[in-house]
């Protein structure tokens, strides 16, 4: 696999090129994808987008999953998608994944800062910070599931 | 090219005059006095009328005979008005000649009616002189016309060219002196080209076709309108800002308004200095949001993912890749880690075997660990993401309120100005400044209200644009002859863009080049801690604060000069320089080119003069200069002295306009001022 497809908008452009919030077209595509499965919003058609639509885009599968948390994701995104341990270690499936839920998220985005005129960027920092408090819920949980599973896979248990 | 002699005869008032030239590095300056109005400018055309057939009078524009010639002539006489040139160019000698025929049609007739022109270039070879079948064309090779701006000048215009609009002429003389003019012409008839093929393309093409065709035509005609307008209203933009500056430096000079709007500058600084902070604080708000925005959204993916991850390490769904090869090796040598026997099939070996985790693909367990493994870190990104978020918008809001107070305090002043009534030497009061001002400072919000509107019609209909050429693009017309011609029209658009790219990184390289020169040689004549720049938009600014915090200076008229002498200086150094370095480059060699300039000191104070004086002699290897007593007298003689190596007198008479008519004599005086003095 050497490249991952995934749909496009003009808001890829605007966010990328245009207002330089993302500094490539994968990192806006991971936002959106985590966007998609907090929304709970996959795509499952025509998530690749379309050539002859000018809706397809396609990033480096190298440059992608070289980005450690990146690679998370997109793990998690597929296992989560499809309860299969072999997600964690099929990319391909996960790259699948990744862009249905990256096509989900741009139908959110899209609503949520869309159609802002001019610089999006506040309105991005606004939705982010919608997620804050729920956030901290987890903080608790997620210390001490890390802390098991680390002195389990240490031998200290 | 050398100079050696130029002869006029009939040109205006020189009736039969001939200046010849100095020569050689050590005193190749030629200088000519002349009072205002005794033919200084008129010797200046007399360059241009013979290698280019243009002249530039003031007045009496049409007339070129000289008055008392034709006065004193029969009508219908045939009279010659002549201007010929001796010089040498690259090792050849060569003499240039046009001659004009007027006739004279009635008593009165004092202008003649032009009969024929003709040009002639005689150039000598193996001690032979012969003559050139397309002299004009030579000629615009040696000296080019589109260089003659540069090398003839008029010293009374020449500070035009610091002014704001003269960005096209700057690039023009940087990409000529460059020999990229060549480029320029290439991407411009390549797009002829690329135009001519869509012709063809539309005339073989379907009604559908031919339609999109239209529609993409229509679409940059707009856009090339609009560009038009982007760019009158950008000038008058600029324009209005030299004028505040104009205003606000009168406010600055009487003593009533000086405190204020000294302390309205500071202010304007400091909201300048807040401004910029925030758009670095948006900046970094901007890096948060891609490095690490996407973690709060993360959270619950990763949360579920860690919990049932955990679940599994808990029902050893997970096994550990490292436990299952250790049991594999057990298995195989039969022995357990207790020493036991581990027969095949008997209860030990069963046992051992249970122990092994379920069959999953290999890499399950990196990839885990990978997941897990990073939880603290994703945890940690999460809470400086937010921190970080949460400082930028906190900054930012201390940073606007700020910037309003500024803002208040500006008004106040103006405010302030509004009721003060002292008046400047022509008569304008304080408040009246402040009026204007405040009117220039609307007008300019309006023009850049539209100039946004004109951005944002132009960036619609390039979008148009695109869809509209990629329809014409995906559109599979039935006839071959049109298929032919959209191919080469996309072979010719596509070279055009490579070669605009190019000539876009070459035109800025040699704005750098030519930036490096123009500052040596501003800082030499300009004042301490001012430099001359040419900008990325090709405008020759003067900025005062060489390394700080750089403004742009309200130019004087002698600033601009100097300014102006200095990049056509530097030009002609730079070609010079080119000319004579072992450079193989086949689009820019470079030449020896003369500076012939027609009171180049006229607005200067006595220390530029002086300074320009020193620097204009070794800036090209001949120099002409036409000046008034005034103008030489004092500095410039003291500086340029020594580089002399001739100098002539005009001696105008302007006659009586009844039987003496204007004429002036060119006094030969071939005295070499360095041995005189």
């Amino acid at each position: 696999m050497n490249f991952i497809s995934y749909k496009k908008s003009e808001l890829y452009d605007r966010v990328v090129d245009q207002y330089e919030i993302f500094n490539h077209s994968y990192d806006f595509m991971v936002f959106l994808a985590v966007l998609g499965y907090r929304e709970d919003n996959p795509v499952r058609e025509g998530y690749e987008g379309d050539d002859s639509e000018g809706t397809r885009g396609q990033i480096g599968a190298d440059n992608f999953f070289a980005n450690d948390l990146y690679r998370v994701i997109a793990t998690s995104i597929a296992y989560q998608d499809t309860g299969d341990m072999d997600a964690l270690v099929d990319s391909e499936l996960q790259a699948e994944r990744l862009a249905q839920y990256a096509a989900g998220g741009l139908e959110v985005a899209e609503k949520e800062f869309g159609q802002v005129a001019g610089d999006p960027t506040d309105a991005i920092v606004n939705l982010t910070q919608n997620y804050q408090e729920e956030e901290e819920e987890y903080q608790g949980t997620l210390g001490d599931i890390v802390k098991a599973f680390d002195d389990e896979m240490m031998g200290i248990e | 090219m050398e100079l050696h002699r130029i002869e006029l005869k009939n040109f205006r008032q020189f009736e039969n005059e001939s200046i010849s030239f100095a020569r050689g590095t050590e005193t190749g300056v030629t200088v000519v006095h002349g009072s205002n109005g005794s033919g200084k400018t008129t010797l200046l055309n007399a360059f241009t009328w013979l290698l280019y057939h243009t002249v530039d009078f003031d007045t009496k524009a049409e007339q070129l005979l000289t008055e008392g010639v034709i006065a004193e002539a029969e009508v219908g006489e045939e009279l010659p008005v002549v201007v010929r040139l001796e010089f040498k160019h690259e090792d050849v000698q060569y003499i240039a000649e046009r001659k004009a025929i007027y006739e004279k049609q009635s008593d009165s007739d004092l202008d003649g009616d032009l009969q024929d022109v003709e040009v002639s270039l005689k150039y000598k070879e193996n001690g032979k002189w012969d003559e050139r079948g397309n002299p004009e064309n030579t000629l615009d090779q040696i000296m080019p016309e589109r260089l003659s701006g540069l090398f003839f000048f008029d010293g009374e215009d020449i500070e035009e060219l610091a002014g704001i609009e003269n960005q096209q002429q700057i690039q023009a003389s940087i990409q000529n002196i460059m020999g990229l003019t060549i480029l320029e012409r290439a991407t411009r008839h390549l797009g002829a080209v690329a135009d001519r093929f869509e012709d063809e393309v539309e005339q073989h093409a379907s009604d559908e076709l031919a339609e999109l065709i239209e529609k993409k035509r229509k679409i940059e005609e707009e856009i090339e309108s609009l560009g038009r307008d982007q760019d009158d209203t950008q000038r008058a933009i600029d324009r209005i800002e030299v004028e505040i500056g104009d205003i606000e430096q009168k406010l600055e000079r009487l003593d009533e308004s000086a405190a204020l709007q000294e302390r309205r500058s500071e202010y304007r600084k400091k909201q300048s200095e807040l401004k910029d902070e925030v758009t670095e604080v948006n900046q970094r708000i901007k890096q948060e949001l891609n490095n690490r925005g996407y973690i709060p959204l993360a959270m619950p993916l990763i949360k579920e993912t860690a919990e049932q991850l955990d679940e599994m390490r808990q029902d050893g769904v997970i096994p550990s890749d490292l436990t299952n090869s250790y049991i594999d090796s057990l298995l195989e040598v039969n022995q357990c880690i207790c020493g036991r026997q581990l027969d095949p099939g008997s209860e030990p070996h069963q046992r051992v075997k249970a122990m092994k985790g379920e069959a999953v693909s290999e890499g399950v367990e990196q990839s885990a660990i990978r997941v897990v493994g990073n939880l603290n870190q994703i945890s940690e990104m999460e809470t400086d993401y937010y921190n970080e978020i949460d400082d930028c918008i906190q900054r930012r809001s201390e940073l606007e309120a700020e910037i309003e107070t500024l803002s208040e305090k500006i008004d106040e002043i103006g405010s302030e100005l509004e009721k003060m009534d002292q008046t400047t030497e022509s008569g304008e009061s304080v408040t009246e400044l402040e009026n204007k001002r405040k009117e220039k400072e609307r007008e300019k919000g309006e023009l850049h209200n539209e100039l946004g509107k004109i951005e944002e019609r132009i960036n619609n209909l390039e979008e148009q644009l695109e869809s509209t050429s990629d329809k014409i693009a995906e559109k599979k017309d039935e006839r071959q002859e049109a298929l032919v011609a959209k191919r080469r029209q996309y072979a010719a658009e596509s070279v055009k863009v490579e070669l605009e790219q190019a000539f876009d990184k070459l035109k800025n390289k040699v704005r750098r080049l030519s930036n490096k020169k123009i500052q040596e040689t501003f800082s030499r004549i300009a004042s301490k801690n001012m430099e001359a720049r040419i900008t990325e938009d090709f405008e020759l600014r003067i900025q005062q604060g060489v390394n700080e915090s750089q403004r742009q200076v309200n130019k004087s008229t002698g600033e601009r000069q100097i300014a102006s002498l200095a990049f056509i200086g530097s030009l002609v150094d730079i070609a010079r320089e080119r000319y004579e370095s072992d450079n193989d480059s086949e689009y820019f060699t470079g030449g020896i080119y003369p500076l012939v300039m027609d009171s180049p000191f006229g607005a200067l104070d006595k220390s530029h003069r002086r300074k320009v004086g020193r620097v204009i002699p070794e800036l090209a290897n001949q120099v002409i200069v036409f000046a008034t007593d005034s103008q030489w007298e004092g500095p410039v003689e003291e500086e340029m002295r020594k580089k002399v190596g001739k100098q002539y007198w005009l001696d105008f008479n302007e006659g009586d306009g009844e039987d003496n008519y204007p004429r002036t004599v060119i006094k030969t005086e071939q005295t070499n001022m360095g041995e005189e003095k």
